[in-house]
């Protein structure tokens, strides 16, 4: 084997550059395609690709290049640029160094992409009402994403911070290039199948030809169909695709996903000491109230004192015993006095006290009081009445007082 | 049949208890009662939220087994 046939890498590097640049053609180069991975270096130069359908080229645009673009380039824009194809020894890549660069209308992915969703907005796929609810405390979590990259990690470690005792299921795919969207789609429906309570599917920031398989129909639908609720987050804050329109909660990164799905536990073992401890001061409050009347009432002087109330009965009672005494010896009285007057009366009127003064009533033998002459007869026996018995006497005869002269 | 608990319901619960408490016009031995409840429902979610239940994290394998997964070294 003879050595001298073989040269360094950098020889090589260097060869291929030597004939590059002395290619006319190269030396000035007019292209039409899309910008991604575009990069803004902190120095100033920019770093991206120029790419179509087919085929993609590395492109830079130095700072004293860029500096009186029109512009910013970003992304998915369409533009045309102008400039020369040199090699960079260090990787043996070549690529276009630009001079100049305008825009070219809108890039054909943001066209696709708006189209997309003007469908399936139409279609309803976007509906608030179809939203499901995102539980507060799911003990399982699917995750559908790459399984290396950023996006597990922060996933699965925010999980862990926030509450270690969640589980999850990672339903690994593919989360850029063409099989990327089938892969998504499928995972999501496989994830059917477990017992979660929510599904976080996403991927870490990247290019939108990067982020593109969230922004197809096939992963659009599959989230759509999805029974367990899904929380979409794909790249940055910034960017938005179609799953974070279907989804039914939008998370800005991976990291807010795991922080939307996962309640911080020692947050809601706060919450529930506030609520432990507004219970037993009600209940305190309560019994303390309780406890308040319950003295009120204990002290009342009906229970300290039940004679009291006794006593005053009693009086009252003796009082009315009192006045009926009164009343009822008033009244004895009167009818007393009343009848000794009567007494006296009937005395007055008694015939035995005209008797005691020495007069005298006659009766016949049979008792019947004689008033008249007529009332006996000559000879009949009478009885005369005095104060202390009784004479027997016969009629001799009598005589009868002229009424005239008696006036 | 006793519903299922979750910690959702629970919290639910026992929150309105002490809502229901807080309002006042419950009678001592109604009061006891949710008290006894409430104290339950504390302690259950409390216990929901602290019971270290292994953490694990799976992975689906491509034969369709569940496999432990990390995402350290």
């Amino acid at each position: 084997m003879n050595r001298d046939l073989y040269v360094s890498v950098s020889e090589l590097n260097k060869y291929i550059k030597a004939k590059i640049k002395n290619d006319e053609a190269l030396m000035n180069v007019f292209i039409r395609g899309e910008i991604s991975n575009f990069k803004d270096h902190f120095r100033g130069h920019y770093y991206f690709s120029i790419k179509d359908e087919g085929s993609k080229v590395d492109a830079v645009m130095f700072a004293t290049k860029n500096k009186n673009l029109k512009f910013k380039p970003c992304d998915g824009m369409k533009v045309l640029v102008a400039g020369y194809v040199d090699v960079y020894e260090v990787t043996g890549s070549y690529q276009i160094y630009v001079e100049f660069m305008e825009e070219d209308g809108l890039g054909n992915l943001y066209v696709k992409f708006e189209q997309l969703k003007e469908r399936l907005a139409k279609e309803g796929l976007f509906d608030q009402a179809h939203k499901r609810t995102i539980p507060k405390l799911p003990t399982r979590i699917g995750i559908v994403t790459a399984p290396t990259g950023a996006a597990i990690r922060d996933i699965i470690s925010t999980i862990e911070r926030r509450n270690p005792v969640v589980q999850t299921i990672l339903f690994p795919t593919l989360v850029q290039g063409d099989e990327a969207a089938e892969s998504i789609a499928r995972q999501i429906g496989v994830a059917q199948n477990y017992d979660i309570d929510v599904i976080i599917i996403g991927r870490g920031g990247g290019s939108i030809e990067d982020l593109w398989a969230f922004n197809e129909e096939i992963v659009a639908r599959a989230i759509y169909n999805s029974r367990i609720p899904v929380i979409s987050a794909v790249g940055h804050e910034i960017d938005f695709t179609i799953s974070d329109f279907v989804a039914d909660l939008r998370a800005p990164t991976p990291t807010g996903a795991a922080e939307i799905a996962v309640v911080n536990v020692s947050d809601l073992l706060r919450n529930v000491g506030q609520i432990n401890t507004r219970l037993i001061i009600c209940v305190k409050n309560i019994i303390n109230s309780h406890n308040i009347k319950l003295k009120a009432l204990t002290n009342s002087r009906v229970l300290l004192k039940p004679m009291e109330m006794y006593a005053l009965k009693q009086q009252k009672l003796d009082n009315l015993l009192e006045r009926l005494w009164i009343v009822f010896s008033n009244y004895n009285d009167t009818k007393a006095k009343n009848l000794d007057s009567l007494i006296d009366k009937l005395n007055t009127l008694s015939p035995l006290n005209s008797l005691k003064r020495g007069y005298s009533f006659t009766t016949t033998v049979g008792g019947r009081l004689v008033k008249l002459i007529e009332d006996v007869k000559i000879g009949e026996q009478i009885a005369v009445q005095v104060m202390d018995g009784k004479i027997i006497a016969t009629v001799l005869g009598w005589d009868k007082i002229n009424k005239e002269e008696e006036r | 049949m006793e519903e299922v608990m979750t910690f959702e319901s629970s919290v639910k619960e026992l929150e309105d208890i002490v809502r229901k408490l807080e309002a006042g016009d419950v009678e001592l031995d109604k009061a006891m009662e949710y008290f006894k409840r409430g104290i339950e429902l504390s302690k259950f979610c409390h216990d929901k939220l602290t019971t270290a239940e292994e953490s694990v994290h799976m992975i689906l394998a491509e034969n369709g087994n569940l496999m432990k997964f990390t995402t350290k070294g």
